[in-house]
């Protein structure tokens, strides 16, 4: 296994642009590699989901304040994915799928994109809390440290429950789109939030099952590395189960219509179904894992789904 | 650190590029503070 610094030295190095994975000294970093520390593949689905929130409140805002909503939100899961960047540049050098990074590779300082995390972040929270309200900007703030402080550095190199609780992070955009409409919390968003967070695990734990062998390498406790490969697939489905509940729910209790519920029934029936593949599949060669990559990818779209449908069913009624 | 007269060239290049997105990003912040102001105003 590659050796890992101590907690206590994380977040210090790399200094200087000392590159981590043989690259050229370049200090100079590029605009691109600013981007590329946002997570700007991660921002979309954040976007997506704080943007429904928002759509489906009750409520009216300005047009152009809903953008600025939106673009905080956006800014903020950029800047907690930052600080997250600059706290495993170390772990992310071992790990083939993030070595191209802008720290593990060199192209960029640390102090840097420690900088341009803490810029980022008081920008978006600032700028939410004038555009909409306090409640909003302080949501969006809660987020980011949850994002940055309790899951990547406290919980995720300390356990395998990582992804279980620090799902929350991604769960917190729907509360924050509802919270600039309306200045506070109510059930309908609350159900979005454990819809997230029930979703969060099988959808990681799909992807930690073929890539299992980057997790064991840069030393992450994840669910396959600790509790072996079976379990992982036990867990998937457990979970599949809690998502199906808490995804019918809003229906159940007469949150929200049919426009909602009868698709988001069926969606919940077909990642059931996939994760009973997943639960019933024996193979352990990550080429050969095509049940998980099935539900990986299908896990993508299922919260696209319920999502898009929510959005549909407030603007039906 | 002594650099080759092209890693110099390609490092102004990166600087200036980089710095022309800062003042693009400076710029939309500060129309993005007025766009707030009107719209709460309007609103």
């Amino acid at each position: 296994m590659a050796s890992i610094p101590p907690i206590a030295d994380k977040g210090r190095a790399p200094t200087g642009a000392l590159p981590l994975s043989g690259a050229p000294v370049l200090p100079a970093a590029e605009w691109r590699d600013y981007w590329a520390l946002l997570k700007p593949r991660v921002m979309t689905l954040v976007v997506f989901t704080g943007a429904c929130g928002l759509f489906a409140a009750p409520g009216h805002i300005h047009p152009f304040l809903a953008f600025v909503a939106i673009l905080c939100i956006a800014v903020g899961a950029g800047a907690a994915a930052a600080y997250n960047q600059w706290w495993e540049a170390d772990i992310d050098a071992v790990m083939k799928r993030t070595a191209g990074r802008p720290l593990p590779a060199g192209r960029m300082r640390s102090e840097d994109a420690l900088a341009f995390a803490n810029i980022l972040s008081v920008a978006s929270v600032v700028t939410l809390g004038f555009a909409t309200n306090w409640v909003a900007a302080a949501w969006l703030a809660f987020s980011i440290f949850f994002y940055a402080v309790v899951y990547t550095v406290w919980l995720k190199p300390r356990t395998p429950q990582n992804i279980v609780i620090g799902g929350a992070a991604g769960a917190f955009p729907p509360i924050i789109g509802w919270a600039a409409v309306t200045g506070d919390v109510t059930a309908l968003p609350l159900l979005l939030f454990a819809i997230i967070f029930a979703w969060t695990p099988p959808h990681f734990w799909a992807l930690a099952l073929f890539v299992r062998i980057d997790y064991e390498k840069a030393g992450i406790p994840m669910l396959p590395v600790t509790h072996g490969i079976p379990e992982t697939r036990r867990q998937i489905l457990l979970y599949s189960f809690v998502l199906a509940a808490v995804a019918v729910a809003p229906w159940a209790l007469g949150l929200l219509g049919p426009v909602y519920g009868v698709p988001a029934t069926l969606l919940s029936l077909a990642f059931v179904a996939l994760a009973g593949r997943v639960a019933r599949s024996t193979t352990t060669e990550a080429r050969d894992m095509a049940a998980e990559k099935a539900l990986f990818k299908f896990s993508l779209l299922y919260l696209a789904g319920i999502f898009a449908v929510l959005v549909a069913d407030r603007w039906a009624a | 650190m002594s650099w080759s007269p092209e890693e110099e060239k390609a490092f102004v290049a990166r600087r200036k590029r980089r710095n022309l997105v800062i003042g693009l990003v400076l710029g939309a912040f500060a129309f993005l503070f007025y766009g707030i102001t009107v719209s709460r105003m309007v609103s």
